[in-house]
């Protein structure tokens, strides 16, 4: 793609994905070498848990369409699709969550917001990230791991189907989900960083 | 400093929440501080984040959610193979000199996905997807077309099956199954009113909803049989997998919605339009649309969970009932209060919390509870199209990014205005919700 | 003034709530508004599964469901809520406040909190079985014809046990159930009793309705109250919220043989309900399975295995008592009804 292109596609693409940042995004060369090898870092590691977790639609896929088939044509409907299809699909949103934020996805009513220069905006996302962000998802880490732990050590069934699985792997992703929020946080606040000192974003 | 009571705290609250989010920081993490802030003011720190942490692992074990995913992964899928655009080109074609006919595609795509499934979320971004880029392209006017996508979607919360409906049932004390009867007559009379209102404005002003232009329209009548039927075939597979699952009675709606997405799959490979990079593009986006719409979902739950914990929408209904009025003055008055808390919540803390406060007052009143169900359903479908905390723009967002937020509001303003119409026709002739169920179950 | 706010799993209309509310003003009238229950509605602050931890960490007061809810905690709650074809000894719902009250089973309850982990202390308030076998499209004459529909069967090991016999149990979320029997994506369901289960309205769909059914013949509804709070209370004030406690496990038995009644009569006499007997071989299948069921728990668990242990000593002398006298109660019950029919 070339600049301007680049440049037409950002100007409605804005709210959603001002910065489509991710590990292949060239860093500035003026930026702080730890600073970027953190970003890189980070992004990479979130971009390959989103390359993982999106394929967990695949069995929840398999699961309803054997379900389906099963209790129809057999008259022989399982217990597991219902309890895999909803463990699944809740993992997979909490464990993308740190992607999402990575490649700028989490939304904003920022019709104020994007009026900003970018060094405002550099600003503005810098305190947030550190005085709203942090706090919140460092708490929420803290709370997360005490109640998948919880859950480990109970060996904690669902109480409410038939099938009953254990449930620590959905409240651990909960708390893995927080993690890796929180670790995009930092790659953000640095991204911020650089925005607000240099006027511009860095990806 | 004032003793303030949480009732108050809250009211705050949600003039804190308007506010901020407006700073333009992402939604979920701005609705998520504030939870947290609040909270803590309200009943303490440790109290508030393990409510988070039980209202986001209470949002990653709802099964009926896992549909959205699926639902999302069968547009993209379709929108890959370039398949799906193919019925709104071929209606567009069908219809080339009539204005506006993408709108009558949608609401007809609505209505068909609104009696499939009853999940707002995967209907707004499905049809965001079909037909949000094909509008764009034929020069719709974005605010009407956004406002007939979000719209349409939300009627499948009216239509039955609908999560609503079915929460709301044990709620006030009807059978589910009377509801489903009732919300069908004004379900559909929404499309109606929806289609007049679009129709209407594209033909006093025809360049909301552009025909196509002659260049375009097919010299050969047998072209645009053609590209008619090709355009319908992938759409009509897929509604045998996805709806027909669930109308036939093989699959509940996430079941469907499975059917669905594996449908999309056969559909792609019989179309020769497979590639495992293209499905790989399409997972991936599949994820990214879920983690927008889900965790602001978790986040939305866990910020009206604070609320009501708080007692504000309790203290709101009191002085309501303080009040020494009729019984439609009543009503006129909790419908007024569903609306305005439709603002910053969504309706499953409204369905919990003021129902069934209000639902002993209700019944020494007299007031037919089917009847009051339908009206709050109505109302309450304006939840989702009321800024700030307007799920359906954010859908319909995430899907055609090109789409200026102001713009989808501004759209789904003129559909609540519809949408109020449509609540005052049910209000004043309740044979609109009564007549079905009386006709199919006596009594 | 200590108010405890006791967030529910039902809607504010069930029965359960109604009976709630009036132990709460029980306590109330005990302690001179002193202690005071303020009945939240299910989700009021968090969801339903949530219900039990929010009490144990002091976000809500108090907490009410069936103590089955919490198996995925502790298996040997299901031995308190719903022991799964009366523990599998000939246990009714009478008989199991018998040992509740009167044979050791109190003190075990007390245990089974500590022993899941909950600070919270626990009362038993609402016997309500025995709950129906369910609703049918077709009537069912043997478990041959009950193997033949898909069959939406309840929670955890009840749940199970229906899979172990060869019965096509589907899972399925509680909102889905009556869309999916209107469509037919499954053919039989079960909800409760006759009250309950009419609110919800399986007599629309589905009219061969069977009450004999053994996957919760026994059903207790119980309120927990964060230890912390309950601790703050004076010693008269717990000792009120046990009589008040003992007085509604009987307030509720009788409000439940009349409401049930009420609408059972409704079913069959206004909505054209069909009342079946449950095949024979149901009860030998099932009790057989629950059985196996039971003792592989007894095996894993010692603590489960304590109280089983416990219900068995009891039923080995009070069982065969209780069902002659209950042999007494039906047939007098039955003799009436007969010359009801004949009227
Ligand atoms: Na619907
Ligand atoms: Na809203």
């Amino acid at each position: 793609m070339s600049e301007t292109d680049k440049n037409v596609l950002l100007i409605g693409d804005e709210l959603l994905a001002e910065r489509r940042g991710g590990p292949e995004a060239r860093l500035p060369d003026d930026m702080h070498p730890l600073a970027a090898r953190t970003i890189h870092a980070i992004d990479w590691l979130n971009d390959w848990t989103g390359r993982i977790v999106c394929l967990m639609v695949v069995p929840i896929i398999f699961a309803m369409v054997y379900e389906v088939v099963a209790r129809k044509f057999f008259v022989a409907p399982t217990l597991w699709s219902y309890d895999v299809s909803r463990m699944l699909y809740g993992m997979s949103f909490m464990l993308g969550a740190g992607y999402a934020l990575m490649r700028g996805l989490h939304i904003r009513a920022d019709f104020i917001y994007r009026g900003f220069s970018e060094r405002i905006q550099g600003r503005i996302d810098l305190i947030l990230y550190v005085v709203l962000f942090m706090p919140s998802m460092l708490l929420l880490l803290y709370a997360g791991y005490e109640f998948a732990l919880k859950s480990i050590l109970q060996g904690e069934r669902a109480g409410d189907s038939t099938w009953a699985p254990i449930v620590w792997p959905v409240k651990s992703s909960f708390a893995i989900g927080v993690a890796l929020l929180a670790l995009q946080g930092i790659s953000e606040i640095l991204k911020s960083w650089y925005a607000a000192t240099r006027g511009k974003w860095p990806v | 400093m004032l003793a303030l009571s949480n009732e108050i705290l809250g009211l705050y609250m949600i003039g804190a929440m308007l506010f901020a989010i407006f700073i333009g920081f992402p939604i979920s993490f701005t609705l998520i501080f504030l939870g947290i802030v609040f909270g803590a003011l309200g009943f303490g720190m440790k109290l508030t984040i393990f409510l988070m942490t039980l209202q986001f692992y209470g949002s990653m074990m709802e099964q009926t959610l896992a549909a959205v995913p699926l639902f999302v992964f069968m547009g993209f899928m379709m929108e890959q193979a370039g398949l799906m655009e193919r019925l709104f080109s071929a209606i567009q074609l069908m219809l080339a000199r009539m204005k506006g006919s993408l709108y009558l595609a949608v609401l007809f795509v609505s209505v068909i996905f609104g009696a499939a499934t009853g999940i707002v979320g995967a209907s707004v971004t499905i049809l965001g997807i079909m037909a949000a880029t094909t509008m764009s392209r034929s020069g719709y006017d974005v605010r009407l077309a956004a406002g007939t996508i979000t719209a349409g979607g939300t009627l499948g919360i009216l239509i039955p099956p609908s999560i609503m409906l079915v929460v709301m049932g044990p709620v006030l004390e009807v059978p589910v199954t009377d509801l489903f009867a009732a919300a069908i007559i004004p379900g559909i009379m929404m499309a109606v009113l929806y289609t007049l209102y679009t129709l209407g404005r594209c033909w006093l002003n025809p360049s909301l909803g552009p025909p196509l232009p002659e260049d375009m329209i097919p010299e050969n009548r047998s072209d645009i049989w053609k590209e008619f039927f090709l355009g319908l075939v992938p759409p009509t597979v897929l509604i045998a997998f996805a709806m027909g699952s669930i109308l036939s009675g093989w699959a509940t709606p996430t079941e469907g919605a499975g059917m669905g997405a594996f449908g999309s799959l056969v559909l792609t490979i019989a179309y020769g339009k497979f590639g495992w990079k293209k499905t790989y593009d399409a997972l991936i986006k599949t994820l990214e649309i879920s983690v927008l719409i889900l965790f602001l979902v978790a986040a939305s739950n866990f910020f009206g969970a604070v609320f009501s914990r708080l007692g504000t929408p309790s203290m709101i209904t009191d002085i309501l009932l303080g009040l020494d009025f009729g019984p439609s003055m009543i009503i006129i008055m909790i419908l007024t209060l569903v609306f305005l808390l439709g603002w910053p919540l969504e309706w499953v803390p409204i369905v919990l919390i003021i129902l069934p406060i209000l639902q002993p007052v209700l019944i020494e009143l007299d007031v037919n509870m089917t009847w009051f169900a339908i009206l709050v359903a109505v109302c309450l479908q304006t939840a989702w199209l009321s800024p700030p905390v307007a799920l359906s723009a954010y859908f319909l967002k995430g899907v055609a990014p090109d789409w200026d937020l102001k713009d989808i509001y501004y759209g789904m303003m003129q559909f609540m205005v519809i949408q109020l119409i449509g609540l005052g026709f049910v209000f004043v002739f309740p044979e609109l919700a009564l007549w079905l169920p009386r006709y199919l179950y006596g009594n | 003034k200590t108010v405890i706010r006791v967030q529910s799993v039902i809607p504010t209309g069930a029965d359960e709530i109604v009976m709630l509310k009036d132990f709460g003003e029980d306590v109330k009238a005990l302690t001179d508004g002193e202690v005071v229950i303020e009945v939240l509605p299910a989700g009021a602050v968090v969801g339903v599964q949530e219900t039990l931890d929010a009490v144990d960490s002091g976000l809500l007061e108090g907490g009410f469901a069936w103590t089955h809810y919490w198996s995925g905690k502790h298996p040997a709650a299901m031995l308190f809520g719903s022991p799964v074809a009366g523990a599998g000894i000939g246990i009714d719902n009478i008989a199991f406040m018998s040992w509740y009250l009167n044979a050791g089973g109190k003190e075990l309850y007390d245990e089974l909190w500590t022993e899941m982990g909950m600070n919270v202390k626990g009362f038993m308030l609402q016997p309500a079985g025995p709950e129906a076998l369910g609703w049918f499209k077709e009537p069912i004459e043997t478990m041959a014809d009950f193997r033949k529909y898909r069959f939406r069967t309840p929670p955890g090991i009840p749940g199970q046990t229906y899979k172990d016999i060869g019965v096509a149990s589907v899972a399925m979320g509680g909102g889905d159930i009556l869309p999916a029997l209107e469509k037919g994506t499954i053919d039989a369901a079960e909800w409760c009793c006759p009250k309950p289960d009419s609110v919800f309205g399986f007599q629309k769909v589905l009219k061969h309705y069977y009450l004999q059914g053994l996957h919760q013949v026994v059903v207790n509804a119980d309120l927990y109250i964060n230890g912390d709070v309950y601790r703050s209370l004076t010693p008269l004030q717990q000792k009120a919220l046990e009589v008040a406690a003992n007085a509604s496990l009987m307030k509720s038995m009788a409000y439940r043989i009349n409401e049930n009644g009420i609408a059972l009569d409704k079913l069959v006499n206004e909505d054209g309900v069909i009342l079946h007997d449950t095949p024979d071989d149901y009860f030998t299948e099932y009790m057989a399975a629950a059985a196996k069921a039971l003792e592989q728990n007894a095996a894993e668990n010692p603590f489960f295995k304590k109280v089983w242990d416990s219900q068995k000593a009891f039923a080995k002398t009070a069982v065969p008592y209780w069902a002659q006298a209950q042999r007494t109660n039906a047939n007098l019950g039955e003799a009436y009804a007969d010359t009801l029919k004949k009227q």
